[in-house]
């Protein structure tokens, strides 16, 4: 099974949200990186089928997606960013609905609403109503309902947000557990919900393709331009308005600060390996610090 | 099935529907049980003057019945006219110049049917054009099938013929706004649209499913509303005169039916009206997030045919013809019947009735059909 996107390209007034894009994914997990306003929204919203491309295409086995209509739909999972759910229905009953959308009978949707909501660990809840449950539990039931029609392909906007760390690591083990015989694209700003477990990291910059590859590969491309320098907690904001920040350590004697740069930022700076979040930070680094879109 | 029942919870669990509900059950039955006291209160009970006066004489007047009310009438029919200007007339004497007015009705009705009858066929002779002809001649045939006038009890019965004409259509084409504004507005602005329009039955069959779960709740405002009017009429003043001609409550109607049969049309007018007004509703809701566009729009649509037709002629021809034509007369009912209106299409005279209803499923079925079309081609933004 192959998914490939042909010059896929999206235009809103004068502005292009996606410009371009082309890219071709088959089984396995694939992460869709980039900032706000990147355009990972509005591709997947396209690879959804629920928005029309501008020009290009998305080919599902040399087939338009477009043109198979309810037969690609059919093999589909989507979790949208902000998903709605009706929040006077029970969990039970939404994901009923989600099920008689997706064409699978009354006896079969029980049968995989119970095993689903077993997996998400939302048992205790299925009889409350939507409006009662916290962020993280709505998240629970977009992934339950994207997986209802065991789907062929898989496509998660943000599936993680509201996740706290035990349901995140749940969530990858899952996705690695289902994804060789399928094909899943989920879009993140937590670079380590796909550093792990994605084939290829697909990166997107003001609705271009900047880059698809293998996240080892990714981190090995600004090798040479991550350093660790440690230095007393007063030089960090001067530090900060040269150069772009990675994480920072605290420890006893002052702080450890990983910085993207060129060349070494003090003279006591070591080169260390960098990896994935390296990578994002190079390349989004102060635009994703401007709009606080990047977290660890 | 699954996704039918599923819509039709949607719209039933709505807080707003219920609330609505309430108030129009609370307002329909306060203001069907203070019509009927005003009968009540005129006529007394309504079994006994019905047992006293009407039983074992309805149907046609004997001559000895006529005479007799021709007597009552010459002796106190003045002095009963009187009393009733200073409103001192007794329940007795209100019953028995009802009872002997209705005695002598049924002659007055078909002396009334033969005369206009005479004119028709006069105006045959000197009409002018073939429809006219043929318009007059299907009026004549009508009028000779007509149903022989007699005596019937119909005081229970007339609040129900003239409550879809009053606060019936407004509590009705209200309860439609609420309950069908939301239906894709609220898909819309809660972003349940995304997981729908990415679903295999999330283009058509859904949309299926919102017509028929639009359709099943708009004949159920129509029957809610309408019964529980006739309820309490029924409870506070019985229910004989159910076979009395038509002709009895709308003099002019060129239907030959009872009024049993009348209530039973009315009924289905309504219902049949609800939908077609939910169903432009639901179109207006498919292009709209924002519920309040489709509730004001075509509230303003319900709300402005009807004012016109409050106006009377006051207003451009043009202006009258589109109110008679309007999903309110539809709702009200009573002026589709009431008298002989026919129109020419093609030549050929139809009937308001006919004419109002072949147009509405015309027009629904092209709504419908947007609706299917504009939701197919919805995109998420």
């Amino acid at each position: 099974m192959e998914l490939m996107i042909e010059n896929l390209s999206k235009q809103y007034k004068d502005k292009w949200a996606v410009n371009h894009f082309s890219v071709s994914i088959n089984q396995g997990v694939y992460g869709l990186l980039g900032p706000n306003g990147a355009g990972k929204s509005t591709l997947m919203r396209m690879m959804a089928d629920i928005l029309k491309p501008t020009a290009g295409r998305i080919l599902l086995d040399e087939r338009d997606i477009h043109l198979m209509g309810d037969e690609y739909r059919d093999m589909l999972g989507y979790l949208p960013q902000n998903f709605g759910a009706y929040k006077n229905f029970t969990v039970h009953r939404f994901l009923l609905y989600i099920a008689a959308l997706k064409g699978i009978g009354r006896k079969a949707a029980e049968q995989k609403i119970d095993r689903l909501l077993k997996f998400v660990n939302l048992e205790d809840v299925k009889s409350k109503k939507i409006r009662a449950l916290s962020g993280g539990m709505k998240q629970r039931i977009g992934i339950a309902q994207a997986l209802l029609n065991d789907p062929s392909i898989l496509i998660l906007d943000e599936p993680t947000s509201g996740l706290d760390p035990n349901e995140r690591v749940r969530f990858r083990n899952l996705l690695s557990e289902i994804s060789s015989e399928k094909i899943v694209l989920l879009s993140t700003h937590i670079v380590s919900d796909v550093e792990y477990i994605a084939k290829d990291v697909i990166v997107m910059k003001q609705g271009q393709l900047l880059r698809q590859a293998p996240s080892a590969e990714l981190a090995q491309e600004i090798k040479g331009k991550v350093w660790s320098v440690r230095i007393p907690e007063i030089r960090l904001a001067e530090l900060k308005q040269k150069y772009v920040i990675g994480n920072i350590l605290r420890h006893q004697n002052g702080i450890e600060v990983r910085v993207l740069s060129e060349e070494a930022p003090l003279p006591d700076a070591v080169a260390v390996d960098p990896d994935l979040e390296d990578y994002y930070l190079y390349h989004f680094g102060e635009e994703a610090g401007r709009n606080g879109t990047f977290s660890a | 099935m699954e996704l039918f029942r599923h819509e039709l919870y949607k719209v039933f669990c709505r807080k707003t529907v219920w609330i609505g509900l309430l108030f129009v059950i609370i307002l329909v039955c306060f203001s069907s049980y203070m019509q009927a006291s005003q009968l009540t209160n005129t006529y007394g009970n309504m079994r006994e003057y019905y047992n006293n006066l009407y039983k074992g004489k309805e149907g046609s007047v004997s001559d000895s019945l006529k005479q007799a009310a021709k007597s009552w009438i010459e002796k106190n029919g003045e002095n009963y006219q009187a009393k009733f200007i200073t409103n001192q007339t007794s329940v007795q004497e209100n019953r028995e110049y009802g009872f002997y007015s209705q005695v002598l009705n049924p002659d007055y009705l078909t002396k009334n049917t033969q005369d206009e009858i005479a004119k028709l066929k006069n105006d045959t002779k000197t009409a002018n054009s073939s429809y006219n002809v043929s318009k007059d001649n299907s009026q004549i045939k009508i009028l000779q099938n007509l149903q022989a006038p007699g005596l019937y009890f119909t005081l229970s019965l007339l609040n129900d013929l003239d409550f879809p004409e009053g606060l019936g259509f407004v509590v009705m084409g209200i309860l439609v706004l609420l309950g069908i504004s939301p239906v894709f507005s609220d898909e819309y602005s809660s972003n349940a649209d995304s997981l729908i329009l990415s679903s295999k039955k999330g283009r058509r069959s859904v949309v299926t499913a919102k017509i028929l779960s639009t359709t099943v709740y708009c004949v159920f405002v129509a029957a809610i509303v309408l019964l529980m009017y006739s309820s309490v009429q029924a409870a506070v003043l019985g229910i004989q005169g159910l076979n009395a001609p038509l002709q009895l409550g709308f003099i002019n109607s060129p239907y030959s039916l009872t009024f049993g049969g009348y209530l039973a049309l009315q009924g289905s007018l309504c219902a049949v009206a609800c939908v077609f007004f939910g169903m432009l509703v639901l179109l207006v809701s498919s292009v709209s997030s924002n519920v309040l566009i489709p509730f004001f729009i075509c509230g303003f649509l319900f709300a402005s045919t009807a004012f016109i037709k409050s106006i009377g002629t006051a207003v451009p021809q043009a202006l009258i013809t589109f109110s008679d034509f309007s999903y309110t007369e539809l709702m009200r009912v009573k002026g589709l019947v009431e008298s002989f209106k026919a129109y020419d299409i093609l030549g050929h005279p139809v009937l308001y009735l006919n004419l109002i209803l072949i147009s509405y499923f015309m027009i629904t079925a092209v709504l419908i059909f947007l609706t299917y079309r504009i939701f197919h081609c919805r995109q998420v933004k």
